[in-house]
């Protein structure tokens, strides 16, 4: 039977819960649903505070905000956002090792074999310098400037791409704004209980005020109480915490840093990690911590050791279950954000996380009631995602030498996923990185760790030895190269200045990588 | 395997055998390659994808001398004649048609069009279609990327078999009569019909039979025969009509199977592929007539579990059959063989080297099967009454569940190699008669007046530029001289 989507049953689109998943996605919506067509409501209560995730972004954010026609400047502006290269990740191999997984690639190819072979070959005879020197944003990033990259291809400046680090309350509150002037229906309430139909779908919502909210389709941003999606319709959550043992986190603000750095800190403690976040007028603070071995207490304690400013603000603890919803899409409710599922922010994938659920969600947007072939695939597009960045994460903790603690013991040893164990029985046989077309993290990245954190295979492709004696001096050279681009960067703080004063912002893509890739 | 490999030989002597003796040896010089060459049945016609310009270029030879001394020509679309039944028509191309309206794809727009009852033809959007059905040249056309390029594939045996023996690969003229496997399942030796045995340190096995990998190795072929179900074909040569250069190939669907015409510089190569399966009853089948006179060969399609399994590598039939639409079996092969020179084994320790590059290729074939059986799911789909012979073709779940998706709401999944362009997917499907029931809720976006009058413009901007483009003819004339 033909059906037109003129005819779409699902026009009424609900949202409950306000915090950076349920603006954004309100953000979306109204930018692409017409409203001649569609209601976008949102239901929100004052009372009930936001986790505030993902401070640290990834560069998508910018397509999305482009996508939204959002200026990137006014963006910076009121999210008192800076700039971001990298993540440095320190004490992650052994205590004092330190490297940074950058927004960019490194090297170049030489004679069509990865650039990485011939790095590889090098370190293992002692002839180089750390495989992260090799890239532009890195170069950049460790002597605090910063330009927009290039569309050169030529250019080393087009290696790499940015992202921000952003206060995610006022980047809510900005697309509140946005959402509402073009015509967001917000309700101020707290939820009462969910009334569901007899197909299993949920009808309609009840507030405390009484007043009854329907929908066609229900969009659970309520964060980890997963109101709808679980607790009305008992979709099921599947526990990651055999692999990622934090379970529990403190959070704080501190006094801004007089040099603001272009990455995010990943510090590696005795019982977790520390978060370190500079924004424009305060740093955020935080400790992943396994409740396993150490009590909040403690993890608070920790943390105030190892500020880097005075405290501006009260501990914040929360507690998680890593993992995932088994439907994200379940019925006619589709969770975002942290109603969805769980990763720690050691790479900052957050947002990101919610900014694929609202771009896949448009793409299999449903026009009836019961959209199963649609509802399959997104949910299996969305399970990929989350898996794939679970690997890339848990490789972080696995690739660890430490041995001052049972969590780093226990992570070095512990029996990865198959798709993880794969992909690194692949990697020290033979140095070669499992390629996938979808998903957030590709190969650079998977070097950035392999590379960064641990000792290089043994094996890599023998190609790279009939290169000449001079391969050396060639690496040395691009190293030389990267630093003297980098001399003629203005220092991030003027960058920012100048560049706020310009509109001329490169263009957004959905790469973490920049033009290159 | 005995490691560092030294030395590869090459079992058959068809265009797989020799191409990868080329290539082998220009890739890797230090290493000694011989090839055993030994008579293969390969088809006459290739027609490689755009990307093959790439490999063309690593071994040295240039398109201009593969037209000169190949009888090469491009192929800038495919047409398909009376398919899914008769009087249909379509020329299916690799133009992009990124005709976005704003936010919203090409594609959906169109659907929504179709689905406000507009008589639509993807092919009036493609500048490549309209030229090459005018017999233009469509070399102006927005992606840059060479097109298709066919040749005779025995012209091109003999250009890599010159260029090899100026490499230095050792050519043995045998036939294989025995190979000999070890203990470890390794191979140990092989035995020819006049020269004794030779011994190597990695196979190919190019036999197209499998005479290595599945005769002696026993790895097992595992049959497609229920997705793809012809499996007899016969190949003709015949003159070009009125003697002029045709720029695009074309496949009829007839009663017993299709004919695929394969137009070179000097020659058209005409293949029919068929069963017996499905009985002629009422009238003779003409197309029978036409190929009375070629001998029939039988084929299975399917793949070989793993392509590469410890000191034997197959390319070719020996790896997989598939069906001859596109990404022909020398392509595949040229891919997995560069692929495979990637993942070379430096150390003893290779099982996850193996594994992945098994695992690659089976994506690949499987992305190619898929697009292959996508034909038939277009009659399947399409005709009222089937043929009990349809009804009796299972697609494959993958392709099925991608089907769903796709007249669902109009999208199609990219593989997971990205072997193949989802939007190529998608538009043989709509091309082929197929349009999806849902479309994009973004692109009620507009109303149809404004996605008719630009689909409108977008028409008569194709048609202006198509006037413009040169004769094929004469265009092909100077390309050569050049």
């Amino acid at each position: 039977m033909q059906q037109s989507n003129m005819n779409s049953n699902v026009k009424k689109i609900t949202i409950v819960g306000g915090g950076t998943a349920g603006w954004m996605a309100a953000a979306a919506f109204v930018r692409f649903f017409p409203k001649e067509n569609y209601t976008v409501q949102l239901i929100e209560s004052d009372a009930i505070g936001t986790v505030g995730v993902g401070e640290a972004t990834v560069p998508h954010l910018r397509y999305f905000n482009n996508m939204l026609g959002i200026d990137e400047n006014e963006f910076i502006a009121a999210t008192q956002a800076t700039y971001k290269l990298g993540i440095q990740f320190e004490n992650w191999g052994e205590i004092g090792e330190s490297y940074i997984h950058p927004f960019g690639s490194h090297g170049y190819a030489i004679n069509q074999i990865a650039f990485h072979h011939y790095w590889i070959k090098l370190w293992n005879e002692k002839k180089v310098v750390p495989f992260d020197q090799f890239s532009m944003a890195v170069a950049a990033a460790q002597q605090g400037k910063f330009a927009y990259p290039s569309d050169d291809i030529n250019s080393p400046l087009s290696t790499y791409t940015y992202a921000f680090h952003i206060n995610a309350s006022s980047y809510a509150q900005y697309l509140r704004q946005y959402a509402e002037s073009r015509g967001l229906q917000r309700i101020e309430g707290k939820i009462n209980s969910v009334v569901v139909n007899d197909s299993g779908n949920i009808n309609h919502v009840t507030l405390e005020s009484g007043a009854t909210i329907d929908g066609d389709l229900f969009i659970d941003c309520s964060g980890f109480r997963a109101l709808l999606i679980e607790d009305t319709l008992k979709t099921g959550y599947e526990n990651w915490s055999q692999w990622l043992l934090c379970d529990s986190a403190v959070a704080m603000p501190s006094e801004s840093q007089p040099q603001i750095p272009l990455y995010t800190r990943a510090i590696a403690r005795e019982f977790g990690w520390q978060w370190q976040i500079p924004l424009q007028h305060r740093t955020g603070n935080g400790y992943v911590y396994s409740s396993q071995f150490i009590t909040d207490e403690v993890a608070y304690e920790t943390l105030q050791q190892n500020l880097d400013g005075n405290p501006t603000g009260n501990p914040n603890f929360l507690k998680f279950t890593p993992g995932r919803r088994l439907q994200s899409w379940n019925k006619n409710c589709v969770a975002m954000g942290l109603a969805s599922g769980f990763l720690e922010p050691l790479e900052s994938t957050s947002i990101y996380l919610i900014q694929v659920a609202i771009l896949k969600l448009l793409e299999f947007f449903p026009t009836e009631t019961d959209s199963t072939i649609r509802r399959n695939e997104f949910n299996r597009q969305i399970k990929s995602e989350y898996e794939k960045i679970r690997d890339f994460i848990i490789l972080h903790y696995h690739l660890n030498r430490r041995t001052d603690s049972e969590l780093w013991k226990y992570s070095a040893q512990m029996i990865l996923p198959d798709s993880l164990l794969r992909k690194k029985n692949l990697f020290y046989e033979s140095s070669h990185v499992e390629t996938y077309q979808h998903g957030l993290f590709m190969e650079p990245s998977w070097l950035a760790v392999y590379l960064g954190q641990a000792k290089p295979p043994i094996h890599y492709d023998k190609r790279a030895d009939s290169s000449d004696s001079k391969l050396s001096m060639h690496l040395n050279k691009i190293v030389s190269e990267l630093n003297n681009i980098t001399a003629h960067m203005p220092p991030a703080s003027l960058a920012m200045y100048k560049l706020q004063k310009s509109s001329s912002y490169s263009v957004a893509s959905m790469s973490l990588y920049g033009r290159n890739l | 395997m005995s490691i560092p490999i030294r030395h590869i030989l090459v079992a058959g002597g068809g265009i797989i055998g020799w191409w990868a003796a080329v290539f082998l040896k220009k890739a890797m010089p230090d290493i000694n390659v011989s090839i055993l060459n030994s008579p293969v049945d390969d088809s006459y016609a290739v027609t490689t994808e755009p990307m093959f310009a790439e490999y063309l270029r690593l071994i040295g030879i240039t398109e201009q001398q593969l037209i000169k001394y190949a009888d090469g020509n491009f192929c800038f679309a495919q047409a398909y004649f009376n398919w899914p039944a008769e009087r249909n028509q379509y020329f299916h191309t690799a133009d992009k048609l990124n005709f976005n309206c704003d936010a919203v794809e090409f594609n959906q727009w169109l659907l929504k069009l179709k689905q406000a009852g507009h008589s639509l033809h993807l092919d009036d959007y493609s500048l490549s279609a309209v030229a090459a059905r005018s017999g233009r040249a469509p070399i102006l056309s927005s992606n840059k990327t060479l097109p298709s390029l066919s040749f005779d594939a025995r012209y091109f045996n003999k250009i890599l078999q010159s260029y090899a023996l100026e490499l230095g690969v050792t050519v043995i003229d045998d036939e294989i009569k025995d190979t000999a496997v070890d203990a470890e399942g390794e191979i140990d030796f092989i035995v020819s019909s006049k020269n004794g045995t030779f011994k190597s340190d990695f196979y190919i096995d190019a036999t197209g039979q499998g005479d290595l990998i599945g005769k002696a190795m026993g790895v097992h072929y595992e049959s497609w025969a229920v997705c793809l179900p012809f499996h007899k074909k016969k190949t003709l040569v015949v003159p070009p009509q009125d003697g002029r250069l045709i720029p695009f190939t074309s496949v009829h669907l007839s009663e017993q199977g299709w004919v695929k015409s394969t137009p070179l510089k000097n020659i058209v190569i005409c293949e029919y592929t068929y069963t017996d399966s499905i009985a002629t009853e009422n009238k003779k089948d003409p197309i029978n007539d036409f190929f009375s006179t070629a001998t029939a060969t039988h084929f299975q399609p399917g793949m070989r579990k793993k392509s590469w399994h410890k000191n034997c590598l197959a390319l070719g039939s020996a790896a997989a059959i598939l069906d001859g639409f596109s990404h022909s079996s020398f392509y595949l092969a040229a891919s997995s063989l560069k692929r495979f020179i990637n993942y070379w084994p430096h150390h003893p320790q290779y099982d996850a080297i193996e594994n992945e590059f098994n695992r690659l290729m089976r994506m690949d074939y499987e992305a190619v099967r898929d697009l292959h059986a996508v034909h038939y799911a277009a009659i399947k789909m399409q005709v009222k009454l089937p043929h009990s012979f349809w009804s009796q073709v299972e697609l494959p779940e993958s392709l099925q569940y991608r089907l769903n998706l796709f007249m669902d709401c109009g999208r199609a999944l990219p593989d997971e190699n990205n072997l193949l362009d989802p939007t190529q997917w998608l538009h043989l499907l709509i091309g082929l008669g197929c349009w999806p029931r849902g479309y994009d809720c973004i692109a009620n976006h507009h109303g149809n007046d404004i996605y008719w009058q630009y689909s409108q413009q977008i028409m008569k901007n194709v048609q202006g530029v198509a006037k413009t483009l040169p004769d094929y003819n004469s265009y092909m004339k100077t390309f050569v001289e050049h």
